[in-house]
């Protein structure tokens, strides 16, 4: 079952936000939303997940109307990792139990119970569960977060920056994690991403979001400097070298040079030169 | 820590709470039932299982003073309790309470105009007659809470705005309160004021059948929904993500919440700190989740009043003292000391 989301229209006081987004994504696939601050990312996540609806919204999952479904019927299909969270002072055993809460509600069953075994067991939280999840840091917060979310056995998983805190050995454990949990489970998964290496490595399609409007919607090995420049406005070259792939940025893209006589120019930074190639 | 272990600690920790409260309060019953004229008498805790079977001036007393007495402290401190649980939890805020939102100053505006404007002989209907300072008290706490709903479904159902619109609602209730004490007599103010002590010696039959029909129902709606709290305290997005939609849950059980107060307020007075507490006090012994703290702020309310009642007869005999003021004044400083003590409340 693939997730459709067709014509999707969505402004607040005349501004938009989101401007005709059609788009296809499909199971085993992480699909990738790339774009700069502001462009659309999280709203348009948001509106995947149920949390925004517009008029005439159409969002489907196979013959599945989403955008017609209430909080508790979405959240057996969907699972959603918000940017943000409110501090909360729940235990991990808590957060976990809250993952199986949308099927059980007050009691939960025995196979509930054994369900959450075995994501502990998986995700290896046996020593957290009677820690506040206030109290753990940002990589053993967000696995909680994910093992919450995938015992809510979802068909789609939107992940809205989930590795913005975290150092980069989490990073990379917790996007090979997504990644392997899509396809595991045959997820279709949408994740904002801020950083395009991460993007490169980890996500199979990309959705590049400009001021509201898709401007590429590829594959991820298809990806080009010239659509990493037409996004961010800075000059980018991807280089491969001996299996590692570079994504260096340069000086900004001036697009009314005669209004700015100072171009701001920066040398060339490698980032993030780990990373194995997998194009 | 396997998860089975961790549910067993967890169910053990519940259980052995509940079960102190539970003593709790069946000490403290026992305690008023035997309680009379400053002291206690141990030797009528044998009457205490004749009760009925006698006429005697014991028996009397018993059934007719002292029992009504502490199931109402134990009903209005378990429907204090529940409902301060419950708004803390949907409010995502630990100040929540009655007072907070303007619910008790609601209730004191309308006890006040019931007394001073709408004197029983301004109506026929003899039961409204009879009770209109307690409907006049129930009804402007409902409409409190009924504009706090209606103003936050203008701005998004957040905690925050609903706090805002309870605090300012909360002082122009204060405010007509107020205004309606200076321009009356001085008899008026003073039974005004009177009012607003919070007496638990108003029980009857009917209040105490009228606040268990309100009690049970809510208890028992609130504990099955606990776990809607639970997802409403990482936020109202990642609420709707686990089935909760914050914009309708949060008025249902604002106004079942209000419901709980506004009946045992418009009864007997306004009794502070006893919504404030209870939760905090479970909530620092057990943690947040509300499967437990929901019933247990309900058990720890009822434990609470039922001691301060005691209490509040005791200290000062010949003179009883009205238990609101001594919730306030044992409250206070017990939510500094938990403040301090614990560095955070949560």
């Amino acid at each position: 079952m693939n997730l459709c989301i067709d014509h999707l229209n969505f402004q607040v006081k005349k501004r938009h936000l989101l401007e005709n987004i059609t788009l296809e994504a499909f199971p085993n696939e992480v699909l990738g939303l790339i774009g700069p601050n502001g462009a659309g990312k999280s709203t348009l996540l948001k509106h995947v997940a149920g949390i925004l609806r517009s008029p005439a919204l159409s969002i489907t999952l196979g013959a599945l109307d989403l955008s017609s479904l209430d909080a508790k019927a979405l959240a057996s299909h969907i699972a959603y990792l918000s940017q943000f969270n409110a501090p909360s002072h729940a235990t991990v055993l808590e957060v976990l139990e809250l993952g199986r809460r949308v099927y059980s509600g007050m009691r939960l069953s025995k196979s509930d119970k054994e369900k959450i075994e075995t994501i502990v067991e998986h995700f290896e939280l046996a020593p957290l569960l009677d820690e506040k999840i206030e109290t753990l840091s940002g990589g053993e917060r967000q696995k909680v977060l994910i093992a919450s979310a995938l015992l809510q056995e979802p068909k789609i998983l939107l992940l809205d920056e989930p590795i913005s805190h975290l150092d980069p050995k989490n990073q990379l454990e917790m996007l090979s994690a997504v990644r392997h949990v899509t396809r595991e489970k045959g997820l279709i998964t949408l994740i904002v991403l801020h950083d395009i290496q991460h993007a490169i490595h980890y996500t199979d399609a990309l959705v590049l979001l400009k001021q509201g409007k898709i401007l590429h919607h590829v594959p991820t090995k298809t990806l080009s400097e010239s659509m990493i420049q037409e996004l961010f406005d800075v000059e980018a070259s991807l280089h491969v070298k001996e299996g590692h792939t570079f994504v260096y940025y340069g000086h900004m893209h001036d697009e009314t040079p005669h209004k700015h006589s100072h171009t701001l120019k920066t040398k060339p930074s490698m980032r993030f030169s780990t990373y194995q190639n997998n194009q | 820590m396997s998860v089975t272990k961790a549910y067993r600690a967890r169910a053990r920790k519940r259980f052995l709470l509940g079960s102190f409260l539970l003593m709790g309060i069946i000490v403290l019953t026992w305690a008023t039932l035997i309680s009379g004229a400053g002291s206690f008498v141990l030797a009528d805790t044998a009457r205490l299982f004749t009760l009925g079977t006698t006429t005697d001036s014991f028996s009397m007393i018993v059934t007719s003073i002292r029992l009504p007495r502490a199931l109402a402290a134990l009903l209005v401190g378990m429907l204090l309790g529940l409902s301060g649980a419950a708004m803390q939890g949907i409010l995502r805020n630990p100040l929540a309470s009655p007072f907070t939102l303007g619910i008790s100053q609601a209730a004191g505006f309308g006890a006040t105009f019931a007394i001073i404007v709408a004197h029983p002989e301004s109506f026929t209907n003899p039961l409204v007659a009879k009770f209109n300072i307690v409907l006049f008290a129930f009804g402007a706490s409902m409409l409190c809470t009924l504009m706090i709903v209606w103003i936050g479904k203008k701005v998004g159902m957040s905690p925050s705005s609903l706090i805002l619109a309870g605090v300012g609602l909360g002082s122009l209730f204060h405010a007509g309160t107020m205004f309606l004490q200076y321009f009356t007599t001085e008899i008026n103010a003073a039974a005004t004021l009177f009012w607003t002590f919070g007496d638990l010696s108003k029980a009857t039959t009917l209040n105490l059948w009228l606040m268990g029909a309100i009690l049970l129902p809510s208890l028992l709606f609130l504990g099955m929904v606990h776990w809607k709290f639970d997802a409403l305290a990482f936020g109202d997005e990642s609420a709707f993500n686990k089935g909760v939609n914050a914009r309708t849950f949060r008025p249902l059980v604002l106004l079942l919440s209000a419901l709980c107060t506004a009946i045992a307020v418009a009864f007997f007075g306004i009794i502070g700190f006893i919504g404030l507490i209870a939760p905090h006090m479970v909530r620092l012994m057990l943690g947040s989740a509300h499967g437990a703290l929901i019933p247990l702020s309900a058990l720890c309310g009822g434990l609470l009043l039922l001691g301060a009642d005691l209490a509040a007869r005791m200290l000062l005999y010949p003179s009883l003292l009205p238990v609101g003021i001594l919730t306030s004044f044992i409250g206070a400083p017990l939510l500094l000391y938990l403040l301090v003590s614990q560095g955070n409340i949560r």
